[in-house]
């Protein structure tokens, strides 16, 4: 104590140091606008999963509430009669698709219905009831065989 | 189980129901969104894990009435008791209208 005080020599940055130092602080902030949008990109398309989810659970639970005495359950039945009747696949759908379809048409509560949820009634019962019933047969198949 | 035939109607009625379903679903996103095929599946699976409990309700609750058959259509009594049970069980999980 009581010596001479030390004096630290701050030698003033060049302009070359100055620019590194700079472009570390524009990196710096360039990646976390980045890392920033990029979290918010995520988030907004969480979102949009979680929403085109909720829409379609919605409509799903719909489905479910108005249709099964219309559609449902007498295409069911003849798909399901039908295949313990030939024991043929294609027929069995076949014959599923066809009461299907004789049911919207007969019926204009089925294809307003259809209509509302955002289908057409050919879309309905070509695409949607055909797959579903050749996708039941794969999956029954599938369980008998394991 | 030796063949499809003598998988039980209750059997077939559940799967027909969660493909119907799925179906459904995907072609509605087909038709009236523009999410990626990633975003599709991942809101397929969303849908799938939502739906499926209930479908499960739906189906054991129908059984345990004996109103799993495939006769039921014939009788307007059996048919109006398969609407109100469904009809019940949805309203538990979603907000359904009357």
């Amino acid at each position: 104590m009581g010596g001479p005080a030390t004096t630290i020599k701050v030698r003033k940055p060049s302009r070359e140091q100055e620019e590194i130092v700079w472009r570390r602080i524009g990196d710096f902030y360039r990646n976390e606008i980045q890392r920033k949008r990029e979290q918010l990109r995520k988030r907004a398309q969480e979102r949009a999963i979680e929403f085109a989810a909720d829409i379609a659970v919605n409509i799903a639970a719909d489905v479910l509430n108005i249709m099964p005495a219309i559609v449902i359950g007498k295409t069911v039945i003849a798909a399901y009669e039908e295949y313990k009747r030939t024991k043929n696949v294609e027929r069995a759908v076949k014959a599923g698709v066809k009461e299907a379809t004789t049911t919207m048409v007969s019926d204009s509560a089925a294809t307003i219905i259809v209509e509302a949820i955002g289908l057409n009634p050919k879309d309905f019962t070509g695409i949607v009831i055909k797959n579903a019933l050749s996708k039941t047969f794969e999956e029954i198949h599938k369980q008998v065989r394991s | 189980m030796s063949s499809t035939t003598e998988v039980e109607f209750k059997e077939f009625f559940r799967i027909f129901i969660k493909n119907l379903i799925i179906e459904i679903i995907n072609l509605n996103l087909e038709k009236n969104t523009n999410l990626s095929n990633k975003d599709k599946e991942e809101v397929l699976k969303k849908v799938h894990d939502k739906l499926i409990p209930v479908i499960e309700e739906i189906v054991e609750e129908l059984e345990k009435e004996n109103l799993l058959k495939p006769d039921i259509l014939e009788d307007e009594t059996k048919v109006y008791k398969v609407r109100k049970i469904i009809i019940e069980i949805l309203r538990r999980y979603f907000r359904i209208e009357s």
